[in-house]
């Protein structure tokens, strides 16, 4: 989705319309969703979070610079509601069992999937969070390493490198989950 | 091997590459097993991580979100009260400088204005410039919120202060709790503060004060009119199921002769 596009739903956001924020809740809800629950490890905190985040945009975006673009700015929000969510729990939470089904129709496949999905997410959960959060923009919300600069205001090169550290510890946990 | 291949490798999978980098990298790969052997490592990773189920958000998240935006995306009425919070964030010496020089001319403005004007002074605003000190709201009675619900614990102060009722919260809740005023006899609501360094989450709908945030919540309650006693509600969510653990707590409000400020 094109920035002007966003911009231009802000715009009107800004000047009363709310169904041009209805517009931005569905396009974006599907990527605040999934980042919440790779931090979360938890539907419902997931839901609450995503809705927080939302709910948080629609009441900043006065404050919101549209040289930036605007999920950028939202998936920031998101990102720091879910590490708020997680602090107020005081640990990371558990995520035995919140691995998502996948839909294939295929039962082998679908098993394989399953617990390949789970290894995952148990390796994930053992990681620091942030690991967690810069593996999570990259290959759950599909963010671009400009993108996610933009998100934890970093530069691109400490983006890469970050990812690069993240990969390498991952792959060690899921050695070591695996022996 | 070389770190260059590594940032090369992982650019390519991460599709940030050029296509001169990847011709770079295919001929790497053609002449250095070394670096084949990384990047079918990486690969692997990256499928696994690709492989990985997406949510589908549920619907329930769109509708709670449109159903709970405010009126308009930045209030007046939160923003005129942003230095509520402000006051929170400097060192304490600090704070109570600002909150008493802010408090003495809003005080002195307040008098000013009753003095030497017709017009009556906005109670609302008087209550929120007085607020800068909580102490100026002498409390009649305080209540513990409410008994035996493990999702919402803290208390409510009850008082009076320009003809207003004020009912002053400190919560520490789950998010989604709905606070509501059962049946008609709350009078007019004139407003909603918050107070403090906890995120301000709490806000007013058609259901009642809506606390989507988890965590401590300050705020205060101003009612015009409302009756001597005084039922609050609080829900564990926005739409309680039957069975939901739901808890009303009564309040009496002081006498209008009770006012601090009247």
């Amino acid at each position: 989705m094109s920035k002007d596009d966003d911009v231009g739903l802000v715009r009107r956001c800004r000047n009363g319309d709310r169904s041009a924020f209805e517009l931005l809740v569905r396009r974006y809800q599907g990527p605040v969703y999934n980042a919440a629950f790779r931090l979360l490890g938890n539907r419902d905190d997931a839901l609450d979070v995503a809705q927080i985040a939302f709910l948080k945009a629609f009441e900043g975006l006065d404050r919101y610079d549209s040289r930036h673009r605007f999920f950028s700015w939202l998936y920031r929000i998101a990102v720091n509601e879910s590490l708020n969510a997680l602090r107020g729990k005081g640990r990371n939470q558990p995520l035995s069992g919140a691995e998502a089904a996948p839909d294939t129709e295929d039962p082998a496949r679908r098993l394989a999937e399953s617990q390949t999905g789970r290894i995952l997410h148990h390796a994930l959960d053992t990681m620091e969070l942030e690991d967690r959060v810069i593996l999570t923009l990259r290959h759950f919300v599909e963010c671009s390493y400009r993108d996610i600069g933009e998100i934890l205001d970093i530069p691109e090169k400490t983006v890469k490198s970050r990812l690069y550290s993240a990969r390498q510890r991952l792959r060690e946990q899921l050695q070591a989950g695996g022996n | 091997m070389h770190p260059g291949t590594e940032a090369l490798i992982q650019a390519v999978l991460d599709g940030e590459a050029s296509e001169r980098e990847r011709r770079e990298l295919e001929q790497l790969l053609e002449s250095d097993p070394g670096a084949r052997a990384r990047f079918e490592e990486l690969r692997e990773l990256f499928d696994m991580l690709e492989g990985a189920q997406k949510l589908e958000p549920p619907p329930a998240l769109a509708s709670r979100v449109l159903a709970n935006l405010p009126r308009r995306p930045a209030p007046l009425r939160r923003r005129f009260f942003d230095w509520l919070q402000v006051l929170s964030g400097p060192p304490p010496a600090l704070r109570y400088a600002v909150a008493f020089s802010v408090g003495l001319a809003l005080a002195i403005g307040v008098y000013e204005l009753a003095l030497h004007s017709d017009d009556p002074v906005d109670p609302l605003q008087a209550v929120g410039s007085l607020f800068a000190d909580e102490q100026t709201l002498a409390p009649h009675a305080t209540y513990e919120v409410p008994v035996a619900l493990p999702w919402i614990h803290g208390s409510v102060r009850v008082g009076r202060l320009h003809g207003l009722a004020v009912l002053m919260f400190d919560l520490d809740s789950r998010p989604g709790v709905v606070l509501g005023l059962e049946g008609s006899g709350h009078g007019e609501v004139a407003g909603l503060l918050w107070f403090g360094d906890h995120g301000a989450q709490a806000r007013i709908d058609d259901r009642g004060i809506w606390i989507p945030q988890g965590g401590r919540q300050r705020f205060a309650l101003l009612l015009r009119d409302p009756e001597e006693i005084l039922r609050l509600r609080f829900a564990p969510e926005a739409d309680p199921g039957p069975g939901a653990a739901i808890q009303a707590l009564e309040i009496r409000v002081p006498a209008a002769a009770a006012d601090s400020r009247s």
